[in-house]
């Protein structure tokens, strides 16, 4: 057999070592936050461990699409007077690494060309003259930088196969692998494992195992446990083995299952179908482990590998913090956590074709549409040169008539910006009739680009409920459970409707804040309670909201109407109105007003 | 070319590989629109579909793949090929199955002036874009949701009028572009807007297989596919003849099949009872009821085939209801089970 090999590292530093195996077969990483000479580590590593030559790039953050795509190379084109295309971003990594920082801000274009990469290797151009395809066989380094609670959007976590936090640990491994000596060895590893790739073995139970492990941990993507079976399969190979092990399908379990667990194992679920079982002892206080499997198999005998084994697997690897969530999620129900906002476009912000036009005053000149429109002109102005211009070197003769600048679009629906109290008594009734109005609007105005948005304020902060959406599924389940009860920090309140309201307005949408409230703030700006500091603090973050020239509405619904509710409105120069028993009915329709009002004033 | 992985290999998803066949039969059922969790093989089941369908007949030498015997219109070239000879020379060609990328830039969507030639002998050449590709074959968008409003609104123009015009600088073409939309997303992600999901004849949900076994199912084929394409193709492309011959098949019982009074009089009860707007969603549903009747090579339409295509012939045209939480699936179920009586459900 082959000579000793050296124990493989701890999952950090390994998964660099599993991509260089299968780089595209595995899809990429997700790097939970790294630092930047941990993310330039683990590049490094991957790297050196892919075959020679092999591309690494990184992808610029707001890159345009001409450059992740292809598309004309400019200077060559003007040059020789012939469409030159030039490959983008995507199709130079063909084979390689791909390092996409901020990975969670990516934007729709961006996001489903590199899908489109992995899912089939390749990258389709249909871009300003040119129709091509090329190889994108890449192996994506994400890094997820995100704040609070954006995503990397699950339609990239779900293609790759790993989600890692590098440690301490890892660093370290990745470090003692640069010495020369271990450095060669790893290589020379990696070599072999990815010749003997093609040949590895996967016996149908551990297919099986696969299966159910992922079922029992909630991972419902078919693609998840696909992963998991080729990181098997290269976990063995880079162990020496021609065929999937135990303990191979064990690390893959808990490389690519355990980080997409969503829920624990129900126990034992032997027969579904059979009479319940004598009822459990009612008075255990911890939810039950998941069942060590049975003891009837022994230490290397090799038999029937059951799904028990893996779930221990990955049971035993699933992060630490991890297991409270899962149970906090269970409770609240649905999923935490949001998709990244979505910048409408990448590409060009909101581009709606080009007019003629002098680049000036702001205005971008549209190269490629200044070129065309310059084009069936070239003979003409060749033979006959208008005026006696001294003999022209240039092989494209572009006039002052053809050229053409960038058209966008200004604005694209509105932005509503629920913000309710969720402070004291009242809170429940609040939240229900902002969640009533809120769906009210979603289910009438979806065929309008408007999107709704709710931020709840209560004890010493905001939350953000429900980002800006229009999609009336999301916006439910996550509406389903609203927290409600504490302290009035309205100051906080008006500096989150202001960050929500440029968001927005970055976004090309017009934004207008709905505050719900009764008005009376107690919790100052530094979080701590007292009305006059807090009343203080309040009056300044609306006049914030006025000096943006944000369009809002203050609906105040305490009982006799509020006197500090209608100096914050007047502050914020928004409208106010008294509405103490505010239905979701009543609120829909005047937000419905407020919406035209505020596309009336023109902002 | 990349190998497409065999139709006849996809592990259930039973509802969506029909209504793939159905408008293979039958174009004029107008698009699928398969919304769906993620990974469930949408993208893979359309290009499938690109595997199997019989080749088609079209006109030598024309750059939009007219049809030679000229059903539906013709473009300028062909029109005059027409009337200057008699014959036309024909070729078979593969149906066209074109990917439209959300990156894709509306010249190449439409088709625009050739730079290249433009530029470089002075001509105003026009160079087709993706809908002249995708004319009588399958314009697939995944992520449509995400498709920004401008490209929408070009597929809705060339989708309702079977025809591209093309007015840009300086060229001015127009050529047949009828094709069959095949649209997939998260609804989660973006609503559709509603006159695109209109333009969709069936709508199908796509969830993962809930039971082990077929995941599994799902696993050792893919698995078997990337190790192995061309054995895994040679396995299934008896079945897929089989599917190609019975979509031959099919196709050719088409005229002649009848649909009763009594069958029609279920349908627009069906759609008054559920108030889907327009005639949209009954002319779909006869459509999509004689296809399956033809695919299973009967001569009548029954009310059975009507009830297993309800569900996807309707259920995006259903308004909706914010006091009534019920999936639209079940709305259209439950306005069956009240009309027909107690007759099962479809799964």
């Amino acid at each position: 057999m082959s000579p000793v090999l050296p124990d493989l590292p701890g999952n950090g530093a390994l998964t660099a070592l599993l991509l260089a195996v299968d780089p595209h077969g595995l899809g990429g990483v997700v790097l939970d936050h790294p630092h930047h000479e941990q993310a330039r580590a683990y590049q490094q590593r991957l790297h050196a461990a892919l075959p020679e030559g092999a591309p690494s790039r990184r992808l610029p953050a707001g890159i345009t699409a001409d450059r992740l795509y292809g598309g004309v190379d400019l200077a060559t084109t003007l040059a020789t007077g012939r469409l030159v295309a030039e490959r983008g971003v995507l199709a130079a990594a063909d084979g390689g690494v791909l390092v996409v920082p901020m990975a969670e801000r990516l934007a729709v274009a961006g996001r489903t060309a590199l899908a489109a990469a992995l899912d089939t290797g390749s990258i389709q151009v249909a871009r300003e003259g040119i129709a091509e395809t090329h190889g994108a066989r890449v192996c994506l380094l994400l890094l997820d930088e995100s704040v609070e609670d954006e995503l990397v959007h699950p339609a990239l976590r779900d293609r790759v196969a790993f989600v890692i936090a590098l440690d301490g640990r890892a660093m370290e491994e990745l470090r003692d692998m640069d010495a020369p000596e271990v450095d060669r060895q790893w290589r020379q590893q990696v070599r072999d494992a990815r010749r003997r790739l093609p040949t590895v073995t996967v016996d149908d139970g551990w297919v099986r195992a696969l299966c159910e492990t992922a079922d029992a941990f909630g991972v419902d993507s078919v693609r998840a446990v696909l992963l998991a079976l080729r990181c098997a399969r290269a976990v063995a190979a880079l162990r020496g083995r021609l065929a999937v092990s135990e303990s191979d399908a064990e690390r893959a379990a808990q490389l690519v299952l355990a980080p997409r667990a969503t829920r624990l194992p129900v126990p034992p679920e032997e027969a579904v179908d059979t009479p319940p079982p004598e009822p459990p002892p009612q008075n255990e206080a911890t939810p039950p482990e998941p069942e060590p499997p049975d003891e009837s198999a022994d230490p290397g005998e090799p038999k029937a590998h059951g799904g028990e084994l893996l779930r221990e697997a990955v049971a035993s690897a699933l992060p630490a913090g991890l297991l409270a969530q899962l149970l906090a999620r269970a409770q609240a129900g649905g999923s935490a956590g949001r998709v990244g906002e979505e910048t409408p476009n990448l590409l060009r912000g909101r581009p709606r074709g080009a007019r003629s036009g002098l680049p000036r005053g702001g205005a971008r000149l549209h190269l490629l549409e200044t070129l065309r429109a310059a084009a069936p002109w070239q003979r003409v102005r060749a033979s006959s040169p208008a005026k006696p211009l001294p003999p022209s070197r240039a092989r494209v003769r572009v006039r002052r008539e053809d050229f053409r600048i960038r058209r966008f679009i200004e604005k694209t629906g509105t932005t509503v910006i629920f913000v309710v109290d969720a402070s004291g008594s009242s809170a429940i009734h609040r939240l229900g009739e902002a969640k009533g109005a809120i769906e009210r609007l979603l289910a009438e105005s979806y065929a309008r680009r408007d999107r709704v948005c709710l931020v709840a304020f209560r004890g010493s902060g905001t939350e953000v409920i429900l980002p800006p959406t229009r999609a009336l599924a999301r916006a439910r389940r996550v509406l389903a459970a609203l927290p409600g009860g504490g302290g009035t920090p309205m100051a906080h309140a008006m500096d989150a409707a202001l960050e929500q309201a440029l968001a927005a307005r970055r976004g090309g949408s017009a934004p207008l804040v709905v505050f719900l409230t009764d008005g009376r703030a107690n919790i100052a700006r530094d979080g701590t309670p007292g009305r006059p500091r807090a009343e203080q603090d309040a009056l300044a973050g609306a006049a914030r909201l006025a000096q943006q020239r944000v369009a809002s509405l203050f609906v105040d619904t305490s009982p006799r109407g509020d006197a500090m509710a209608r100096r914050l409105a007047e502050a914020m120069h928004g409208r106010y109105v008294r509405l103490p028993d505010a239905s979701a009915e009543a609120l829909g329709g005047l937000v419905r007003t407020a919406m035209v009002l505020a596309n009336g004033e023109g902002g | 070319m990349r190998p497409v992985y065999p139709f006849s290999a996809i592990v259930g998803q039973d509802e969506m590989k029909l209504a793939l066949l159905l408008v293979a039969i039958d174009p004029s059922i107008g698009g699928v629109m398969v919304f769906g969790d993620r990974g469930t093989g949408k993208s893979t089941a359309v290009r499938a579909l690109a595997g199997l369908l019989p080749q088609m007949k079209v006109v030598s030498g024309c750059r939009y793949g007219c049809d030679p015997q000229g059903n539906g219109s013709r473009c300028d070239e062909c029109q005059r090929r027409a009337l200057s000879g008699p014959t036309i020379k024909s070729i078979l060609a593969p149906v066209p199955v074109v990917d439209l990328p959300l990156g894709a830039t509306e010249d190449r969507v439409v088709g625009a002036l050739d730079l290249e030639r433009a530029l470089t002998t002075g001509e105003k050449a026009f160079e087709p874009g993706l809908l002249a590709r995708a004319h009588r074959g399958f314009l697939y968008v995944d992520e449509v949701n995400l498709l920004e409003d401008h490209l929408v609104d070009l597929l809705l123009d060339a989708a309702a009028t079977g025809e591209n015009v093309v007015e840009r600088e300086g060229v001015s073409v127009r050529h047949p572009s009828r094709f069959v939309l095949v649209g997939s997303g998260n609804p989660e992600e973006g609503e559709l807007r509603p006159q695109l999901l209109d333009r969709f004849g069936l709508a199908v949900d796509v969830k993962t297989p809930d039971r082990i076994s077929q995941r599994i199912e799902v696993i050792k084929r893919r698995d078997a596919f990337d190790r192995d394409p061309t054995a895994f193709m040679t396995h299934w492309s008896k079945a897929d003849g089989k599917v190609r011959r019975s979509i031959e098949k099919a196709r050719g019982r088409l005229e002649a099949m009848a649909v009763p009074d009594d069958v029609l009089e279920r349908a627009a009860a069906l759609c008054a009872t559920l108030g889907t707007d327009g005639l949209r969603g009954e002319l779909t549903l006869l459509r999509s009821s004689r296809a399956l009747a033809a695919y299973e090579g009967d001569d009548v339409v029954t009310d059975e085939h009507l009830r297993r295509v309800a569900a996807m012939a309707l259920r995006h045209r259903l308004r909706r209801n914010v006091l009534d939480d019920a999936g639209s699936t079940t709305r259209v179920e439950r306005a069956i089970a009240e009309l027909w009586g107690d007759v099962a459900c479809v799964a």
